[in-house]
This record gives structure tokens, C-alpha cells and sequence, in this order.
């Protein structure tokens, strides 16, 4: 059965042109990468189409995968550098175009039905801020952030992930967590 | 756990606060850092604005990202595929060669041998019949062997050998038709073929006469004979008994009137 293998298993399926292996892999990794590339982009377009680029670039250079590191952290590291790939070009964009663009995404969140009036708007203004909080961190401290708020990936995983050393990741997330926090504190949302 | 970052943590807990906060602290780590939260309210405070922060990212991560569909992914298989399918088509274009090289390499070690033993008895055979053809160029025989009915010259058959061309080399059958064609009562002798330098031709008449006149035009051709014409004459009624062997006629460029000798014999022959 080919969904009993392992990650490693399947790729060597895939280079021997197993496109059923690959698809395996597929299948397994496309939910978190596309989440890596949603937290990174804070855009569902631009996360899909980065998403689905990660994969291609990954099954066109199945050969050149080394067998010391992690498909998982393999796979992560070429969608953070789509996702830089991505924002780059982005830049050529005026930055007003793009916060009228995220504000129309913004508009489409509704919370929950059962919250009172009150905390609805605390909650969408609170969702707001964050969201707002997180785009603001620079790329080395929000990548941390999302590999381990939305890929729930370990340090180690992390750390083989961005190929750094386990401190730095700790103390990157340190820092975006302090930022993050900071940014809540100021606005009048109640912070603990 | 190390404390050697210090990074951005006034008390030197940076990484053991975040490895709690986490979950990923073992527990001699866990139980230290524990003992310092009970010292340290600045790493309280933080611990629990860190938490808030999570939760606002959980909530944002869960109100908007899980509603969001996991797109298709679709990947270009189909230029690996053409790969394959080319290479699968290489072999149907093999050359003839390398299709027999697979035969053989199929074959049992006895039906190879065969084969190969085969093919040099074959390659014998055709040197040898070579070697023979250009000899027969050499020598030139001409056989007639005449064979006639009482009647006349129906059953005459002339039998022409050619050694000149490979397509002549075995017997050719030139068919006397055995009706009048002209006014002389000549027979005309179909002929495919350009004519051969020696011709063997197998007569076989009771009875035949060769009119005087019309030896000029049987004089043999090296190169052509289409217009080769036998009288049987009146001499039908000069043959008294069938299957008469008939001395063999050779060197028809002779100036001698031969039919009046051969006349003679057959005269001679049937008076016995």
C-alpha cells in the first residue's frame, strides 16, 4: 500500500517516474504548505498559486533531493523561498493597492454567530490586528511564526526547515512573539 | 537546555520560555524553568502576553484559514510520460539488424548453430553455381533431339538452352506453333528472350525437311534469332516410324547446304 510509506519512500517511487508516489506526497503536504503560504502571504490566491508552484518545482527537481534531510523540511524550504519569490514580486506593486486589496479581504470575515454584538467586534478587530501584526514582521521572524502557529512543525523541524541553528530559531520566534505582543498591547483590545 | 542566547531576554530564559510556552522542554528543563516563573514576573508577564498572542493567531488561523479550501494541486506529469512513450517507441524503430540480433539472442544455442550452418551451405551453394555459369559461357552445346509424329509437326517442340543471361540459363521452351503462317508454310518460332550464343535445340520430328531457301535466315546470331523460321515442307510423308534420333546438327554457320544431307539421312534412316 503506497500511502504506508514513508516520505522518503515515496520520492524514491517518484524518481523512478512513479507519478502515483508523488501524488502521495501531494496529498500529504499540500494542506500545510498551502497554510505556510497563506501565513506568509496573507493571500488565498497568492498562497494557492504558490503553493501549487512549490509542488511543481519539487517534483522537477526530484533527482536532485538529498536523503540528509526531511521531505517535510525539503518541501517547506522551497515554498518559503516561492513565497519570497512571490513577495518580490510584489514589490513592484504600489503598497496602496495592496492594503485596498487586503481590506477587501478583510470585509469577508464574519465572526461566529453566537458571540454577543460586543465581542463580535472585539473578535473581528482583534482577527484584524493580528493578521495586520504578523504581515508587518520581517520575513525572518514571520516565516518562524507560521511554520509553528500554522504548521504546528517542531524547532528541529524548523531548524532543518530554514537550515539554521535551533537557538536562532527559538530565539526568532521569541522576538516575533514579543513584537506581536507589543502590537496587541497598544491597541484597545484588552491583552493580558 | 543551553541559556547561552541571551537574546532580546533581560533574565536569559528566551529559549526556555519559548520551549515552554511550546511544549518542547524535557522535563529537568521544565522544572527549572518553573522554579525561575515563581522568581521572575517579568517572564510571567511575558509567558502569559505570549499565550494571548497565540490564541489571537489560532483564532485568526482557525476563523479564516480553515474556511479557506485546499486548492488542486496539478502537476505537469505528461512531460515524463512523452519520455517514457519515446522511449518505448524506440524500440519499434529499430533497424533490421538489431531486430535479428534479438531473434537470435532469443534463440536456443542449437537453432543459432543451425542457422549459421544454413546460411554457409546456402552461400556454398551460390558460389558454386557462379563458378559453374561462367563456365558454361565457355562452352557452347548444341543438342537437338527430334521427336515428330506420323502426321506432322504439332508435337514438334523446340527446346532452345541459353547460357547467355541468368534468366536463360536453364532450358527455355520455344513452342513451334504447328500451323501454316505464310505462304511458304513456314512455322515461326516463338522467342521470348534475346537469343543465346549457343543454342541446344531439341527437335524431334518423324520428318522434317529444311528448305534450301530458307537456311540463309537460320544461320545462328550471336546476338539475335527472332525471326527464326523452319519449314517442315512436304516432307511429312517421307517418315515412316516415330521417335527417330536424329544426329545432333552443329556448326550451322557452315556454308554446306546441311538439309539436303540431313534430307538424305532421314530418306536413309526411314528406308530401313
Amino acid at each position: 500500500m503506497i500511502s504506508n510509506l514513508s516520505d522518503e519512500q515515496l520520492v524514491e517511487l517518484a524518481v523512478g517516474e512513479n507519478p502515483e508516489a508523488f501524488g502521495q506526497i501531494v496529498t500529504r503536504w499540500e494542506r500545510k504548505i498551502f497554510a505556510l503560504c497563506y501565513g506568509m502571504l496573507n493571500r488565498e490566491d497568492e498562497a494557492k498559486d504558490a503553493a501549487q508552484e512549490t509542488f511543481i518545482a519539487a517534483y522537477k527537481n526530484l533527482a536532485k533531493f538529498r536523503g540528509d534531510a526531511k521531505v517535510s523540511s525539503w518541501l517547506h524550504r522551497i515554498a518559503v523561498n516561492q513565497c519570497l519569490t512571490t513577495k518580490r514580486k510584489n514589490k513592484s506593486r504600489s503598497e496602496s493597492f495592496l492594503d485596498e486589496e487586503s481590506n477587501e479581504q478583510e470585509r469577508v470575515f464574519v465572526a461566529p454567530a453566537n458571540l454577543s454584538p460586543l465581542r463580535k467586534t472585539e473578535q473581528n478587530e482583534r482577527l484584524l490586528l493580528i493578521r495586520q501584526a504578523v504581515k508587518a514582521l520581517p520575513i525572518d521572524l514571520r516565516e518562524v511564526v507560521i511554520m509553528k502557529e500554522f504548521e504546528e512543525m517542531t524547532f528541529q523541524e524548523i531548524s532543518e526547515t530554514l537550515e539554521l541553528p535551533l537557538s536562532t530559531v527559538k530565539s526568532r520566534l521569541y522576538t516575533a512573539l514579543k513584537q506581536l505582543r507589543l502590537k496587541l498591547e497598544r491597541s484597545p483590545i484588552e491583552v493580558l | 537546555m543551553s541559556n547561552n542566547n541571551h537574546y532580546n531576554s533581560p533574565c536569559g530564559f528566551a529559549e526556555d520560555l519559548v520551549s515552554y510556552l511550546y511544549g518542547e522542554i524535557d522535563s529537568a528543563e521544565k522544572t527549572r524553568f518553573e522554579r525561575h516563573l515563581d522568581d521572575c514576573s517579568n517572564c510571567g508577564k511575558e509567558l502569559a502576553g505570549f499565550g494571548f498572542v497565540r490564541s489571537s493567531i489560532g483564532d485568526w488561523r482557525e476563523e479564516m484559514f480553515s474556511v479557506l479550501e485546499t486548492h488542486k494541486i496539478e502537476i505537469p506529469y505528461i512531460e515524463k510520460q512523452t519520455f517514457v512513450k519515446t522511449s518505448v517507441n524506440s524500440n519499434d524503430s529499430l533497424s533490421w539488424l538489431a531486430s535479428l540480433r534479438n531473434v537470435f539472442s532469443l534463440s536456443p544455442t542449437w537453432a543459432t548453430t543451425t542457422t549459421v550452418f544454413a546460411s554457409i551451405a546456402v552461400l556454398v551453394g551460390i558460389t558454386i553455381f557462379a563458378l559453374n555459369f561462367s563456365y558454361s559461357n565457355q562452352v557452347l552445346e548444341a543438342k537437338i533431339i527430334g521427336n515428330t509424329s506420323q502426321n506432322g509437326v504439332n508435337a514438334e517442340r523446340v527446346e532452345i538452352e541459353s547460357a547467355n543471361q541468368p534468366e536463360e540459363k536453364d532450358r527455355t521452351n520455344l513452342s513451334l506453333a504447328g500451323e501454316k503462317t505464310s505462304e511458304n508454310n513456314d512455322l515461326k518460332i516463338n522467342k521470348k528472350n534475346s537469343l543465346p550464343e549457343k543454342i541446344v535445340a531439341e527437335i524431334t520430328p518423324k520428318s522434317i525437311k529444311i528448305p534450301k531457301n530458307s537456311r540463309e535466315n537460320k544461320k545462328p546470331s550471336d546476338k539475335t534469332m527472332a525471326n527464326t523460321n523452319i519449314n517442315p515442307g512436304k516432307n511429312s510423308n517421307t517418315s515412316k516410324s516415330g521417335n527417330i534420333e536424329v544426329p545432333k546438327l552443329t556448326n550451322f554457320s557452315e556454308e554446306e547446304d546441311n538439309s539436303l544431307r540431313l534430307a538424305d539421312l532421314f530418306d536413309e534412316v526411314g528406308s530401313k
